[in-house]
């Protein structure tokens, strides 16, 4: 294999890894935040259920607009 | 009709065939963690990514563009190369798919092709670093990035949401799950569906219908061959879907979660530098990660290895028996009839395969 074709190996290996890692991380942090924050409602906990629900739908957007950036990095292949 | 443009024919409808027999046999894969996790339906799974693989289709040309000149000398294929490549590729899902092992059907046509252009013109016709920087090291390089990614997921992910009310965390996980079989099923028919695109193209420029020079695939040829890989999904390849999705390991929703997700992000990683990747090879490597992070005695390695063999197995299998294909089809001499009786004989023995499996079990009586 020479040089060149090394880089969109390496490309292939780091961007899979990060984007893996970051969407496991997130969409983890969403049901964190959603179940967090219906644990604190039920002990009456209104202001942590509200900051858990907070957390748990911003991850919930982050995690919605990476697959959306998953799917325009298909349809930029064309 | 000429005897060139009757070989066409045969070629294009066992192109379309081989499409059907990718739809079942790989396609499936895709929705096999959803399905084990109970995240879907086997119907809604499979008519999601029957659907998504449709859709797919459309997106891109890049990987039939590869396909068609990436790894052999266009000038070097003939209709009879790309008739001997699709039987081979057809007979080695066919054969793999009885056994259940989910082995490439983008190895196997590639192999098949390379396997006849050798048969036909010898070594000089094959683009052997094409194949090495193209197939082969990603090939072997992406399952081990799934099986990573997916390892390291499950890991972070237990740790996030360890200590939560496990019924809720698994909800979570199966919502998850829908979205990522999603992406990876449109994915994968960006890929998948484009392999008969560029093969049927490939045909059509040996039999002189469309020029070589800017390799384009008429749209006749898009909507036949996302027809078929869509149509071949929700067929539905069972057999496969329960070796990937129960005989591997037995897997939880967020291990399900962390297995698409991997096999989604290497395929969009991979597809953006241009590799075209076989899904099954990435979802089995990230199901076998996602396993092993969590227990490394709960992954059968057994049927791991079977799967492993398969995938060694793929590309010189396929080629040989391409070769065997083209030489048996030349026995007849350079016209139709050698593609005409091997295509007739390839028929009968898959309605046998078909019939042999179709066929209830008897089970004998238990003895009072």
């Amino acid at each position: 294999m020479t040089v060149l074709a090394a880089a969109p190996l390496l490309k292939m290996i780091y961007s899979s890894l990060i984007a893996g890692l970051t969407v496991a991380v997130v969409f983890s942090i969403a049901i964190f935040g959603v179940i967090r924050s219906s644990d604190m409602r039920r002990a009456n906990r209104a202001g942590a259920s509200a900051r858990y629900a907070t957390l748990g739908l911003l991850a919930l957007l982050a995690s919605g607009a990476l697959v959306i950036a998953g799917l325009i990095v298909v349809i930029h292949k064309s | 009709m000429s005897s060139g443009d009757v070989i066409l024919v045969i070629v294009v409808g066992t192109a379309v065939a081989f499409d059907f027999t990718n739809g079942f046999h790989d396609t499936a894969n895709v929705v096999a963690t959803s399905i084990s996790t109970r995240a879907l339906g086997p119907r809604r799974a499979v008519a999601l990514a029957s659907m998504l693989n449709f859709v797919g289709a459309f997106v891109s040309l890049k990987v039939a563009a590869t396909i068609g000149n990436g790894f052999v000398t266009t000038g070097a294929v003939s209709t009879t190369v790309v008739f001997a490549a699709l039987v081979a590729a057809i007979g080695w899902n066919l054969i793999t798919w009885y056994y259940g092992l989910p082995s490439s059907s983008s190895h196997a046509l590639i192999g098949g092709l390379v396997g006849a252009v050798i048969a036909d013109k010898g070594f000089g016709a094959v683009n052997g670093s094409g194949l090495l920087d193209k197939l082969i090291v990603p090939a072997l390089v992406a399952p081990l990035i799934a099986f990573v990614v997916a390892g390291a997921s499950i890991l972070i992910v237990y740790r996030i949401v360890g200590r939560l009310r496990p019924g809720a965390v698994g909800r979570g996980f199966r919502l998850g799950q829908i979205a990522s079989s999603g992406v990876l099923a449109l994915s994968h028919g960006t890929n998948d569906a484009q392999k008969t695109m560029g093969i049927i193209t490939l045909a059509l420029i040996a039999n002189g219908n469309i020029p070589a020079a800017g390799f384009h695939v008429p749209d006749w040829v898009v909507v036949t061959a996302a027809s078929a890989i869509a149509l071949g999904t929700f067929t539905g390849g069972w057999r496969i879907i329960k070796t990937v999705g129960t005989r591997i390991i037995s897997m939880d929703p967020a291990q399900g979660f962390a297995a698409q997700t991997a096999g989604a992000v290497v395929i969009l990683a991979a597809s953006s530098v241009g590799y075209p990747l076989s899904t099954t090879h990435v979802i089995s490597g990230g199901i076998t990660g996602a396993g092993a992070a969590k227990s490394v005695s709960a992954v059968r390695w057994g049927v791991a290895g079977d799967i492993v063999r398969a995938w060694i197995l793929t590309l010189p299998a396929a080629a040989a028996l391409a070769a065997l294909v083209y030489g048996v089809t030349r026995l007849f001499g350079t016209g139709a009839v050698g593609p005409v009786v091997v295509a007739a004989a390839m028929l009968l023995a898959a309605i046998t395969l078909f019939a042999r499996r179709a066929l209830p079990r008897v089970t004998p009586p238990v003895p009072q």
